[in-house]
């Protein structure tokens, strides 16, 4: 069971919503307030009337509201929210799968939206609270998140064909330096699809560099993420289910800040027409993990960069470039996407 | 509600959302400073987001899925989950989605919302307080009001209650009202008319 410790204090963390004021002000409400008012004032105490039986009634109502409470937080306690959205998926909409997790992706977004526009109107003044001007920020606020909306409609053109051969015979004959987007939704085979473009390249002795990160089986629950090296096939664990040393907590996983500076080392020192970057992410975004090695392609990289990347964070990826990248936002674009027909 | 193309996925993703972050986020401070009505206020609020999605992309299911999707997010928030906040933020998204699938989207239905919308916390804690305290919690709590109403007079206990109804009502009503004229702007807005800038 799960314990919270307070000042010393531990108890189980279903307890913990006892302390609701609101909780508190409707068992005030019916303990004191209504055997003043409601019923014969039968007793009295301190010259004050009050009805003893309401006072009796009301008491076991209150006792009784404090066990049901007590009850539901027991029911619930275990359950947190990835496994309450688990279970409503489980009611049957598809959609609402794929809308989880699409929203817990533009999280950022969203909240980037809000802070610009309240940072734009932090001049506070009697005028910013007029209604006009309320109704003036709120409209901006929607017409940023219909931008946004249509950016992630977007149909993300132009489309390569996901056979690696094909594939490779067209960006041969382009112009470079070119960014190639791979992605899908979870589970759709980037890492996989990955390997097998390098294997084309390999075959065609066009030079590759880069890493690529595959999920490694523990048992049917659990497992790493494991980094290679493309040119040395060396291999890193990049990230575990359980904690370790010097590890960055994220949502899933336990990264290694070692294992991912290594990883930026690597790719700093790839030396090839290709390079793959496998699993750009967050962690990018923010500046971290391959961060680094991507600030250092963007002064001088002249081949084929391949990014992969989960497909809810493509308008964060555009974002992104846009922002820190500007050579590499510059350059041709074209995107694979795994999990739809070319 | 079939599949739902990626237009509206994205609508109602971005919205949804937004309203989620916005439940959590002043949801937290508002609950925090003790500020009376925080809950209407925070629905008000959804209230406004969700009827300008609709109108902005009128398809049926979609609010429903966006106060599914905003209950989610607003969970995340929490170390354990609270059922209440997530049953009301769903039950306000089916009123409007009851109410635009069956109206359609127009005036009388924005009103109409905004009025069931309102009154719709007071359901919900009636309810809640009835689980809780058993059935006896609504006959107790007219006692009391005609009892304050007798012991104080000028039937200030019913005054009360109705001042409570009211309120409620004001801001549903203004949220409403406050949609209708947000989703004309942000339409002359997109059309090219540079209100809102």
């Amino acid at each position: 069971m799960a314990v919270t410790v307070v000042s010393g204090w531990a108890y189980p963390s279903a307890v913990r919503p006892l302390k609701s004021i609101k909780f508190w002000f409707a068992i005030g409400l019916l303990v004191v307030i209504v055997p003043l008012f409601a019923g014969v004032q039968d007793c009295s105490l301190l010259w004050i009337t009050y009805s003893s039986a309401k006072l009796a009634q009301t008491s076991l109502m209150a006792l009784r509201g404090i066990v049901v409470f007590l009850f539901i937080q027991v029911l619930t306690v275990d359950l947190d929210s990835e496994k309450f959205a688990q279970r409503l998926a489980k009611l049957g909409s598809r959609n609402f799968v794929t809308l989880y997790e699409l929203s817990r992706e533009i999280i950022p977004n969203s909240r980037y939206i809000l802070n610009t526009r309240l940072k734009r109107q932090r001049k506070f003044s009697i005028a910013s609270f007029r209604p006009t001007a309320l109704l003036n920020l709120v409209s901006q606020v929607f017409v940023d998140l219909i931008h946004l909306a249509e950016r992630l409609n977007q149909p993300y053109q132009p489309r390569l064909d996901q056979n690696p051969v094909l594939l490779i015979d067209k960006i041969v004959g382009n112009d470079l330096p070119a960014v190639i987007v791979v992605t899908g939704e979870p589970g759709t085979g980037k890492s996989t699809w990955l390997q097998e473009l390098r294997q084309e390249l390999d075959n065609r002795s066009i030079a590759v560099g880069g890493v690529i990160t595959k999920r490694e089986y523990e048992s049917e629950s659990t497992w790493k993420l494991v980094m290679t090296d493309i040119t040395s096939g060396e291999r890193k664990v990049a990230a575990t289910m359980e904690p370790r040393e010097q590890s960055i907590e994220t949502e899933h996983y336990y990264f290694d800040q070692i294992a991912l500076n290594w990883g930026s080392q690597r790719l700093n020192a790839a030396a090839g027409d290709w390079l793959i970057v496998d699993e750009v992410g967050i962690f990018e975004f923010n500046k971290q993990g391959f961060f680094p090695a991507l600030q250092q392609l963007d002064e001088q990289f002249t081949g084929v960069l391949v990014l992969s990347l989960r497909k809810s964070l493509l308008v964060e990826l555009n974002d992104f470039l846009a922002r820190e990248l500007s050579h590499l936002h510059s350059c041709q674009r074209y995107f694979v996407i795994l999990d739809e027909a070319d | 509600m079939g599949n739902l193309d990626r237009k509206t996925l994205a609508y109602i993703a971005v919205f949804g959302t937004f309203w989620g972050l916005l439940e959590a986020s002043l949801g937290s401070v508002l609950h925090g400073l003790r500020i009376p009505f925080s809950g209407s206020i925070l629905s008000a609020l959804g209230l406004i987001i969700l009827l300008t999605a609709r109108t902005l992309n009128n398809v049926r299911g979609s609010s429903l899925l966006m106060g599914l999707i905003a209950g989610t997010i607003k969970m995340l928030g929490f170390a354990t989950i609270k059922l209440g906040p997530f049953v009301g933020i769903t039950m306000e998204s089916l009123i409007v989605e009851v109410i635009a699938s069956g109206m359609g989207i127009g005036l009388p239905g924005f009103l109409l919302a905004g009025t069931l919308v309102g009154i719709y916390p007071i359901v919900q804690a009636v309810v809640t307080k009835s689980i809780l305290f058993g059935a006896n919690f609504v006959p107790v709590i007219l006692e009391t009001a005609q009892g304050f109403s007798d012991s104080v007079g000028l039937a200030l206990g019913w005054w009360l209650l109705a001042l409570y109804i009211i309120i409620h009502l004001v801001f549903g009503l203004t949220a409403a009202v406050a949609a209708w004229l947000i989703q004309k702007r942000i339409r002359l807005s997109l059309e090219g008319h540079n209100t809102v800038e």
